[in-house]
C-alpha cells in the first residue's frame, strides 16, 4: 500500500477574536505506519455559532476525537477481519452492504457523541452564563437534572430522560475520511467541504450535498434526524487513485464567491505542502490562516488533509498555473463587480442622499436665519423700549426739577390753575411708563430665549454641514475609488490582450 | 501570501434588512409621524451594529406600500453608510398582495440579493394598521414559494386595529407578531427588534435552532422591551408551505 501523509490545523476566526469568543471548530489526523497495519484517518467539525449552542466548541472535540477512535477501528475490523466471510471490504463495494457497514459506523459516533455530551452535562453542569445563553431550553434542563438527582435514568442511560435532546448545547458539523485498503471512506453531517484530487489532477466533492445547509443554517450532529441524514461515501482506490482528500470547515468555502475558489485554495495548499515540506507546512498554516480568516469568512478555520505527497509533487506546477488563471479572472470578476457596485453608489444612492443632505441642512439655514431675524426684531424692540424710557424718566426728572424750582410759587400757580396754563406731571404718564421696565424684562426673557435657540440651532447646523462635507468627501473618495477600478481593468484588459497576442505569435 | 492574494478584495457577506411598511391612509396623522421617528432612530442605531459588525455588511431596503408600492432606494439594498431616511407620507389603500408581489420579484440572487460574498438570509420586518383591500393570499401563497422568503428571519408589527391574522400569515408565524397600540412602544420596539435580528441573524446556527422571528420576539419578551400583553396569542399555524387556497376565491 502507497504511504501517505496527514495533516490538521485549526486557527481561531477573526469574528471570534472580535467577538471574545472561543474557537468552535476542532480538527485531528492520525496515521497508522506499521507494516500491514496502514491507514490514515482526518476530520474536522465545527461547532455552531449560535447562542444558544453554549458548548459548541467541546461538541466538535468531541466529535473528531470519536470519530478518530472510530474510524480507527473500523479500519482495523477492515484490515483484520474476524473470519473469511467477514470482509468488510468486499461488503463496502456491494450497494446494500455497504450502506449496512457506513450506517453502523455513523450510528455508533452519533451514538457515543450523545453518550459523551450527557457524560459531561453530569461531570459539568451548565453554568449560570450558559443557563443564561440557552434560554428557554433551561427548562429541558432542569427537567434533565430532575431525573438525573433522582436517578430515574433508564437503564443507566441519561438520554432517555431528557424531554427535548440536550445535545444541541454542543451542536457540531462532523465531516471525517478514512483511508484503508484502496479504500477512502468518507463521512460528513453539515457544512463545510471535502475536496478529492485524483491522479489526472481533477478534483470534484464526492460526498452528496446536503441542501438544507445553506447560508448560514447548517444540519448538525444534533439534529433529530442525523441518524439518516449523515452522508456518507467510498472510493475505490485501486480503480481511481488520489492525490489528496482534503477537508475544509465552511470557514474556508464561505471565503470565496464560487466552489471554484475552495478547488483553488487546496491546490495552492497543495504547492506550499510540497514546497515546504510537511512540519513547516504546519508552521505556515498556522502563520497563514489567521489573515486568510481576517480577509476571508472572518469564522473559525480548520483545514485537514490525507495527502500522496510523491505524486502531488509532479502536479504543482499544473497547479499554480491554474491557480494563477484563477486569480487573473477573479481579479477582473470582482472588479468588474465593485465597479457595477460604485457606480450604482455613485449614480444613485450617494446623489439621494446628498440631495437629502443638502435639503435638511437648507432648511435649518432657513431656520437659523427666521430665527436671527426675529431675534434682530427682538433688540430693536428693545433698543426703542429703552430708549423711551430713558427719554421718559428724563423728561419727567426735567418736570420734577422744574417743579421744585418752582415750588415757592407754587401756592399762586395753584391758585392761579385756571388761567396760567403750565406742564404738569400726571401720574396718569407715569402708570403708562412704568410699564416699559416690564415690557423691557420680557423682551430681554425673549432675547434669551432666541439666543438659547440660535445657539442650539447653530449647533445642528454646525452638524449637518460637517455630515454633508463628510459625505461630499465620500462621495469624491468612490469617484477616485470607481476611476481606479477603471484604470486597473483597463490594465488588465491590454494585459489579457497582449499574453493572448503572444501566444497567438508564439 | 499566495493563498490570500485574491481575497484582498473579498468583501464581507451581506445581510439584508426588508422593511415592508403600511403608509395608507389610516397611517395619517401620528402614526405616520411615529413611523418616520422610530425609523430614524432605527436606521440610525443599524450604523453602529453595522460598524462593529465586522462579520456582515448590513444593507437596507424599505418598501412603502398603500395603493401602490414604493422603494425608497430603487436601485437596491444600500449600505447604511449610504441610506438616510426620508420621510414617508400616508395616503392611500393597504394592498398588501402588491407589497408581496413587489417583494417577490426582487426577494431574488440575481436581483435584490446580488452579492460578491454571498448573503445571509434576509430579515423581513412587516408592519401594517390596518386590514388588506386586496387578495392578499394569492400573492403570498406565491412568495411563500421563493427560498428567501421561506428562510428569512420574518417579524410583524400589528398596530392600532390591524388585521392580527393576516400579518400572522405574511410573517407565517403569530408568535413572530407583536402587537401595540402604543406607539412610542412601537418606536422602541422597532428599534430594537431590527438591531437584534441583525446580530442574531449572522450567527451559524443549526437549521432547528435558526433565528426565528419567533425567537427575536421572545428575546424581545425576556429583556423586558415588550409586554406580554402585546404580544399576539398563537393563532393557527400559518407557517405551511403549500399554497393557501380561500375557499371563497378559489
Amino acid at each position: 500500500m502507497k504511504k501517505y501523509d496527514v495533516f490538521h490545523k485549526t486557527v481561531r476566526g477573526a469574528s471570534h477574536i472580535g467577538r471574545g469568543t472561543p474557537c468552535e471548530d476542532a480538527s485531528t489526523s492520525f496515521a497508522s505506519v506499521q507494516e500491514n497495519e496502514k491507514y490514515y484517518i482526518a476530520a474536522v467539525a465545527d461547532g455552531h455559532g449560535d447562542p444558544a449552542c453554549v458548548r459548541s466548541g467541546a461538541g466538535a472535540q468531541k466529535a473528531v476525537d470519536i470519530a478518530l477512535d472510530c474510524l480507527r477501528i473500523f479500519a482495523e475490523a477492515v484490515l483484520h477481519p474476524d473470519t473469511e466471510l467477514d470482509s468488510i471490504k468486499e461488503d463496502l463495494f456491494l450497494a446494500r452492504k455497504r450502506e449496512q457497514h457506513m450506517k453502523q459506523l455513523t450510528d455508533t459516533i452519533l451514538s457515543r457523541w450523545s453518550q459523551a455530551i450527557y457524560a459531561d452535562l453530569i461531570n459539568n453542569p451548565l453554568t449560570d452564563a450558559e443557563l443564561q445563553a440557552v434560554g428557554n431550553s433551561a427548562a429541558d434542563y432542569y427537567y434533565w437534572l430532575k431525573a438525573a438527582d433522582s436517578n430515574l435514568f433508564e437503564e443507566g442511560n441519561p438520554q432517555t430522560c431528557a424531554s427535548k435532546k440536550l445535545e444541541h448545547f454542543y451542536g457540531t458539523t462532523l465531516m471525517a475520511a478514512l483511508l484503508v485498503d484502496d479504500m477512502l471512506i468518507l463521512l460528513h453531517q453539515g457544512d463545510g467541504r471535502c475536496d478529492v484530487f485524483y491522479q489526472d489532477g481533477s478534483v470534484d466533492q464526492p460526498i452528496p450535498w446536503d441542501d438544507r445547509c445553506q447560508g448560514n443554517v447548517t444540519t448538525s450532529l444534533c439534529d433529530a434526524d442525523a441518524a439518516v441524514s449523515v452522508r456518507t461515501c467510498v472510493i475505490d482506490l485501486s480503480e481511481k487513485p488520489i492525490l489528496a482528500c482534503y477537508l475544509g470547515s465552511d470557514g474556508v468555502e464561505d471565503s470565496f464567491r464560487n466552489m471554484e475558489g475552495t478547488h483553488v485554495f487546496y491546490r495552492k495548499l497543495s504547492c506550499k505542502l510540497i514546497a515546504h515540506g510537511l512540519p513547516n507546512f504546519l508552521n505556515y498554516l498556522e502563520q497563514t490562516l489567521p489573515e486568510f480568516s481576517t480577509e476571508g469568512s472572518r469564522d473559525d478555520i480548520s483545514v485537514a488533509g490525507i495527502v500522496d505527497l510523491d505524486a502531488l509533487s509532479s502536479h504543482t506546477a499544473e497547479f499554480q498555473e491554474i491557480a494563477e488563471a484563477y486569480d487573473r479572472k477573479e481579479k477582473i470578476y470582482v472588479l468588474q463587480y465593485k465597479q457595477e457596485e460604485y457606480r450604482k453608489r455613485l449614480n444613485e444612492d450617494m446623489p439621494r442622499k446628498l440631495d437629502i443632505l443638502r435639503r435638511q441642512l437648507d432648511a435649518l439655514f432657513n431656520e437659523l436665519t427666521d430665527l436671527q431675524t426675529k431675534k434682530e426684531q427682538c433688540e430693536n424692540t428693545l433698543h426703542r423700549l429703552r430708549q423711551e424710557y430713558t427719554a421718559f424718566e428724563s423728561d419727567t426728572e426735567k418736570l420734577k426739577q422744574e417743579q421744585d424750582d418752582a415750588f415757592p410759587k407754587f401756592a399762586i400757580e395753584e391758585a392761579c390753575r385756571n388761567i396760567i396754563n403750565i406742564p404738569q406731571y400726571h401720574p396718569a404718564d407715569a402708570v403708562q411708563f412704568e410699564k416699559k421696565p416690564q415690557e423691557t424684562q420680557e423682551y430681554i426673557a425673549k432675547q434669551e430665549f432666541l439666543l438659547q435657540q440660535i445657539a442650539t440651532l447653530q449647533k445642528n447646523v454646525d452638524k449637518a454641514q460637517q455630515e454633508y462635507q463628510a459625505y461630499k468627501s465620500k462621495y469624491k473618495q468612490a469617484q477616485e475609488a470607481l476611476r481606479a477600478i477603471e484604470t486597473a481593468l483597463e490594465e488588465l484588459s491590454a494585459r489579457e490582450e497582449s499574453d493572448r497576442k503572444d501566444e497567438d505569435n508564439g | 501570501m499566495p493563498i490570500i492574494d485574491n481575497l484582498k478584495e473579498t468583501p464581507r457577506r451581506a445581510l439584508h434588512i426588508f422593511y415592508v411598511l403600511d403608509t395608507s391612509g389610516s397611517m395619517e396623522g401620528e402614526s405616520i409621524a411615529t413611523l418616520n421617528r422610530a425609523m430614524r432612530e432605527t436606521t440610525e442605531a443599524l450604523k453602529e451594529v453595522a460598524e462593529k459588525n465586522a462579520d456582515a455588511e448590513l444593507k437596507i431596503a424599505v418598501m412603502s406600500f398603500a395603493s401602490d408600492v414604493h422603494w425608497l432606494n430603487n436601485s437596491g439594498p444600500v449600505a447604511l453608510e449610504d441610506f438616510i431616511w426620508e420621510d414617508l407620507t400616508a395616503g392611500g389603500l393597504t394592498e398588501v398582495g402588491a407589497a408581496m408581489k413587489e417583494l417577490n420579484s426582487k426577494l431574488q440572487d440575481d436581483v435584490f440579493m446580488k452579492s460578491l460574498a454571498g448573503a445571509y438570509m434576509p430579515i423581513i420586518i412587516f408592519m401594517s394598521d390596518g386590514y388588506a383591500t386586496d387578495n392578499y393570499k394569492k400573492q403570498l401563497d406565491i412568495i411563500r414559494q421563493n427560498k428567501m422568503f421561506r428562510r428569512a428571519t420574518k417579524i410583524g408589527f400589528a398596530v392600532g386595529d390591524a388585521d392580527v391574522k393576516m400579518i400572522a400569515e405574511v410573517v407565517g408565524n403569530s408568535e413572530a407578531v407583536i402587537r401595540t397600540t402604543d406607539l412610542e412602544v412601537f418606536a422602541k420596539l422597532m428599534r430594537f427588534v431590527s438591531v437584534t435580528s441583525s446580530v442574531l441573524r449572522s450567527q451559524s446556527s443549526t437549521q432547528t435552532e435558526g433565528t426565528t422571528g419567533a425567537d427575536v420576539v421572545k428575546e424581545a419578551e425576556e429583556q423586558g422591551v415588550v409586554d406580554s400583553q402585546d404580544l399576539v396569542e398563537v393563532l393557527p399555524d400559518y407557517s405551511a408551505e403549500e399554497p393557501w387556497v380561500d375557499p371563497d376565491w378559489a
